[in-house]
């Protein structure tokens, strides 16, 4: 006897209901769900909740990545670990624990760095759920998925869940079509600063002490030895040198769990938020995979400290988001004779009416006309490389040029195509 | 926090209730009725953070098909076997410190013996239960014990949470504005010491670490001693006063702080919230409940001084670590004072640690009685909500589950595709009840079909998502901390959305 | 376990830091007193001098490594000077306390702007906010003390117990 999830699914799937898209099939949402390739970006509090979901909603393939391992302080949430694991892998103990489980479901772990991979990787997912932690993550795949969209017209669409104590939020965005994570910057809280004189010469709080240790005192008294807030020997000797800050100024409440909390900049976390924040984003999935039921419109903010709160609401693309504001234009080149000053000063500068551009790619420098590029007769096309486009044959310039300017609001992407 | 639980398993959620929340959840234990993903869910988020004591009724009831297409805590191997004791088995596991435990006697046997019930901090229900008798047994057995209860359902995408509970009383709602610093109303050592800081005295540097409190304090009293008859100053006078009487270098960020804050000249000392003040005239003053005691206490703190006792708690201002500390020290010893004067008025004086007091003094002003209902359903709340298409939309899922029950308490099975015609005579007989329910609300049937196509079967994301907020009121419950629901809710995963309601008593 | 193929992550398009760094560098018009240099091919690591044509600090030159984070414009850029001198909101270990490097900080800054808040403070060093004690204390109570230590210090030499690098 095996389990079959799609005894539960089945009812979601069997047919139109009242707000199903009228032209929905159960064919088309039966084998869309079969097809569909999930990548889930964390396997910690959300990713193991994530990767439960899917597994239980009929997903059949999924990767999951995950570069950390796993620490004691995950256990009151991240439930597919147990103390004897720590130390292991999250990701591979994680997608273990899901096969011993839903045995029909194929995962693979990658105990690795989203930043290990590349665009052809990412490419191959029909759709990204994200448990992360921090903004940079997030930021990282927001781009490639953004790049995706601009660069092969495939659209990987990325649900974010992110918690912090009994909050949460969720976000639905299809690259280039709705807001991505970068639009969304600018409602995110500016952490918590301190001013580098509060904590030299007038601490206040405990917090000043603790980050008059973290910032100026460790690195003066260790030079050689960068701070590592879990090697709890550091984190002891933070917390003494905090405590004596502390005393030498009479200011109470330095404990080692604020030091421990300052230092590593915890989030409260619980398992119960982190139920609730990836089974809203499996769910998005599931609907948006299937089309069995309509997708929330941009974002879902949850808050269970009064009553309970979880509503949607929508967003709205930023005109000038510096990732997904503006596509990539097309220049197209007739000849391979033509060397780099010429592309710049016809193709780029003129063109595009520009005063002093920059011209550059992920692989360095191509002219910059404000600091005088000599003449350069390299050709183009032996300056950066090109590859052949799958879409319509020819040869295109296998990453996007950037072009900065004082006439550009926005830096210009340029995608350079040989006919 | 206790050094000791530092990096302990428990380290992200102590910061969210404090040891002594996660004291009362390791002392707790619980109930679950119906061994389903709902409940399984819901147990998942209890087990990890370490409630005590998991207990799970299920009438022996063996695993089938279904419950292994949606539930992650029974194992392939589980089929046929006893669902609760598995699911008990594989719950434990994740915990070494919480007890998971199936109780295999059926229910109707169990509630023929209250004492049994008593053992339970608050009991979940997370499926309709066989009868209405049996669920009036339930409700009226935990009622007059003051047992939360928690009812839950899911079918589909849809699913409603319902809470009973006689009375809340909660200190700790962790409101995040306890800041208390009395600049329209300084005690006389505070005052004293504004007066000891002669601003006009000051070199540059020491006039630029004064807390802008005492700025603020002095800025106030000089608009108030120069107006005619008592007028609160307002914020733009107030600012105006700061930038053109004491603005000296331009480099002044105590001075900048001090209109950025300069709303706070607004808050009167002596005003307490609606909701104090209905807690202080409440019939339960006299009982003699430990939270009783504290808020009478507190009425007489009142009423002999026209403001709450101080809350202690002091935001951090640009100064330096001397001022600062010296005022740091003005406003704690004035909680202690006021504390200590507190106490006086209690009887028993060994009632209360003096962490506790301390506890209360801080959060008093923001403490909250919830009082529950036994009803269901009100049809005044279609009637209210007419006007909002969004909360109708989440009232008709409710009233489709009470659609739900009625017909599942008849037929003894769910409704499925077929059923659609019968559920809405069931929902229009239903809400016939209602006498001020003059139409069939918009939108009701669409949501009536909508849940008829899952002929009651639970799917996991609305499981796991209603599993983890009642799980969540569960803790609240427990830890007597934050603000439960007041008192019944529906989520609709089709739009993503939860509509929150009070059914009063009345 | 799946190790990864292509290790470099080159693939990724340049980041939204990088661009901006670039944009900013672009734009930056020379400010008086202020030199820039950098390698091109890596704006988030510049090099600056600063030598101030008037006040306390005028004559001498200063140097300051400016550091762009990963995720510019969003956190504030760092800076550190690279040599020991007495100023009232510059440690002796280089950290520089600045309102807009902190709390102040904005994504609509960019980088012309806070290599001018650099120049500002030598220009006008501000004794509220200090990082040297000692310096800010003279500044705000002894003017003349302050203007002879600021001296002393160009020069090589020592304040109370401390050494300072020649800058002038």
């Amino acid at each position: 006897m095996i389990r079959d999830t799609r005894i539960s699914t089945g009812y979601a799937l069997q047919g139109a209901g009242p707000f199903t898209d009228k032209e929905y099939t159960r064919e088309f949402g039966e084998t869309e769900l079969g097809r569909a390739k999930i990548l889930v970006v964390g396997a910690g509090g959300l990713g193991c909740e994530i990767l439960k979901d899917l597994a239980l909603s009929s997903f059949k393939e999924i990767d999951c990545i995950d570069m950390d391992t796993i620490e004691l302080s995950n256990l009151n949430r991240q439930f597919l670990f147990r103390e004897e694991d720590v130390g292991k892998s999250k990701a591979e103990i994680a997608s273990r624990f899901i096969k011993q489980v839903v045995k029909d479901v194929k995962i693979q772990a990658h105990f690795n760095k989203i930043q290990d991979f590349d665009m052809e990787f990412y490419r191959q997912f029909t759709l990204i759920v994200c448990g992360l932690d921090n903004i940079e993550a997030r930021s990282w795949i927001n781009k490639m998925v953004v790049d995706i969209a601009m660069q092969h017209t495939q659209y990987i669409p990325l649900i974010d869940g992110g918690t912090e104590g009994f909050q949460g939020s969720v976000k639905v965005m299809i690259p280039t079509i709705t807001a991505c994570f970068e639009c969304y910057k600018q409602l995110i809280p500016k952490q918590t600063t301190y001013p580098l004189c509060t904590l030299a010469s007038m601490p206040r709080l405990p917090e000043h002490c603790i980050e008059w240790a973290h910032q100026l005192k460790w690195p003066k008294l260790y030079p050689h030895t960068k701070f590592d807030a879990d090697d709890p020997e550091h984190v002891t000797k933070m917390y003494r040198m905090s405590l004596q800050r502390a005393k030498d100024f009479g200011i109470e409440g330095v404990t080692k769990a604020k030091t421990l909390g300052v230092v590593k900049n915890i989030i409260p976390a619980i398992a119960s938020t982190n139920a609730v924040i990836a089974a809203a984003c499996c769910n998005e999935a599931f609907k948006f995979i299937t089309s069995c039921n309509p997708n929330l419109e941009n974002i879902m903010y949850y808050n269970g400290e009064v009553g309970v709160v979880l509503a949607s609401d929508e967003y709205h693309k930023l005109v000038d988001c510096p990732v997904c504001g503006n596509r990539p234009r097309e220049v197209v080149i007739t000849t391979s004779q033509i060397t780099v000053e010429q592309f710049a000063n016809e193709y780029v500068k003129v063109r595009f009416s520009l005063v002093e551009p920059d011209i550059f790619y992920n692989g360095g420098d191509i002219y910059n006309f404000k600091n005088g590029n000599k003449e350069d007769n390299r050709l183009l096309v032996e300056v950066i490389p090109f590859e052949e486009n799958s879409n319509d044959g020819q040869l295109h310039s296998k990453y996007q040029l950037i072009v900065v300017d004082k006439s550009l609001q926005n830096p210009l992407k340029l995608i350079v195509k040989l006919e | 926090m206790n050094d000791n639980e530092v990096g302990n398993k428990y380290d992200r959620q102590v910061r969210l209730w404090n040891p002594n929340g996660q004291r009362c959840l390791a002392n707790s234990s619980m109930c679950l009725i119906n061994a389903n993903t709902t409940a399984s869910e819901t147990l998942k988020n209890l087990v990890l953070p370490g409630v005590g004591k998991l207990v799970i009724v299920d009438d022996g009831r063996q695993t089938t098909d279904q419950d292994l297409a949606s539930n992650f805590f029974l194992r392939d191997n589980a089929i046929r076997s006893v669902r609760a004791v598995e699911m008990a088995h594989t719950l434990g596991q994740l915990n070494p410190d919480v007890h998971v435990e199936a109780e295999i006697r059926p229910l109707d046997q169990l509630l023929d013996e209250p004492q049994y019930w008593s053992q339970f901090n608050c009991v979940m229900v997370s499926s309709f239960l066989e009868s209405p008798e049996l669920h009036q047994a339930l409700s009226n057995l935990l009622w007059n014990q003051n047992i939360c209860l928690i009812e839950v359902n899911s079918i589909g995408f849809y699913a409603t949470l319902h809470i009973q509970y006689k009375e809340q009383d909660i200190i700790e709602t962790h409101d995040n504005s306890l800041d208390d610093l009395r600049l329209d109303l300084p005690w006389p050592e505070l005052q004293k010491h504004i007066d000891s800081i002669d601003l006009d005295q000051l070199d540059d540097q020491a006039f630029s670490n004064v807390p802008y409190s005492i700025i603020l304090t002095k800025v106030y009293q000089k608009l108030v001693s120069t107006s005619a008859e008592f007028s609160r100053p307002v914020p733009s006078t107030v600012r105006n006063f700061v930038q053109s009487e004491l603005r000296r270098t331009g480099d002044e960020t105590n001075l900048e702080e001090a209109c950025n804050r300069a709303i706070l000249v607004l808050k009167n000392s002596k005003e307490i919230p609606g909701n104090l003040k209905e807690i202080f005239e409440d019939d339960e003053l006299d009982c003699g409940d430990r939270f009783w005691v504290l808020v009478k206490a507190l009425k007489i703190f009142y009423n002999n001084h026209g403001v709450l006792p101080l809350s202690g708690v002091l935001p951090d201002m640009e100064s330096d670590t001397v001022n600062y500390m010296a005022l740091t020290k003005l406003y704690r010893e004035k909680f202690n004072d006021d504390k200590k004067e507190l106490r006086g008025y209690i009887e028993d004086k060994e009632m209360f640690t003096d962490s506790e007091l301390s506890t209360f003094v801080k959060n008093c002003r923001y403490m909250q009685v919830l009082r529950g209902s036994r009803k269901l359903f009100s049809g005044n709340l279609l009637v209210e909500n007419e006007n909002n298409p969004r909360m109708i939309h989440n009232l008709n899922i409710y009233v489709a589950f009470l659609a739900v029950k009625s017909f599942y308490e008849r037929k003894h099975r769910f409704p499925n595709l077929k059923d659609r015609a019968k559920l809405r005579t069931v929902a229009i007989s239903l809400l016939c009840r209602y006498q001020n329910v003059k139409n069939f609300p918009e939108g009701l049937e669409k949501v009536l079909d909508e849940i008829c196509r899952y002929n009651g079967n639970e799917m996991h994301n609305t499981c796991a998502l209603i599993g983890g907020v009642a799980a969540q009121e569960v803790i609240k419950v427990l830890t007597n901390q934050y603000v439960t629901l007041d008192n019944c809710l529906s989520y609709d995963g089709v739009n993503c959305e939860v509509r929150s309601w009070s059914i009063g008593s009345s | 376990m799946q190790k990864a193929q292509k290790g470099s992550g080159s693939q990724q398009g340049v980041s939204v830091a990088f661009i901006r760094a670039k944009k900013d560098l672009q734009e930056y018009e020379e400010i008086p007193g202020i030199k820039i240099h950098y390698d091109t091919g890596n704006p988030m690591q510049i090099k600056m001098s600063v030598s101030p044509n008037e006040g306390y600090y005028s004559g001498a030159v200063f140097h300051f490594e400016c550091q762009v984070p990963e995720d510019y414009p969003n956190k504030a850029p760092e800076f550190r000077c690279l040599e020991r001198i007495y100023h009232p909101n510059i440690d002796l270990d280089g950290h520089v306390c600045l309102n807009i490097l902190r709390n102040d900080w904005k994504p609509t800054l960019t980088l012309q702007l806070v290599f001018a808040g650099i120049l500002h403070l030598f220009l006008h060093p501000n004794a509220n906010d200090p990082l040297n004690k000692d310096a800010a204390n003279d500044l705000s109570k002894y003017p003349q003390d302050f203007t002879r230590h600021v001296q002393q210090s160009m020069m090589g030499g020592y304040v109370g117990e401390e050494k300072f690098d020649r800058v002038a």
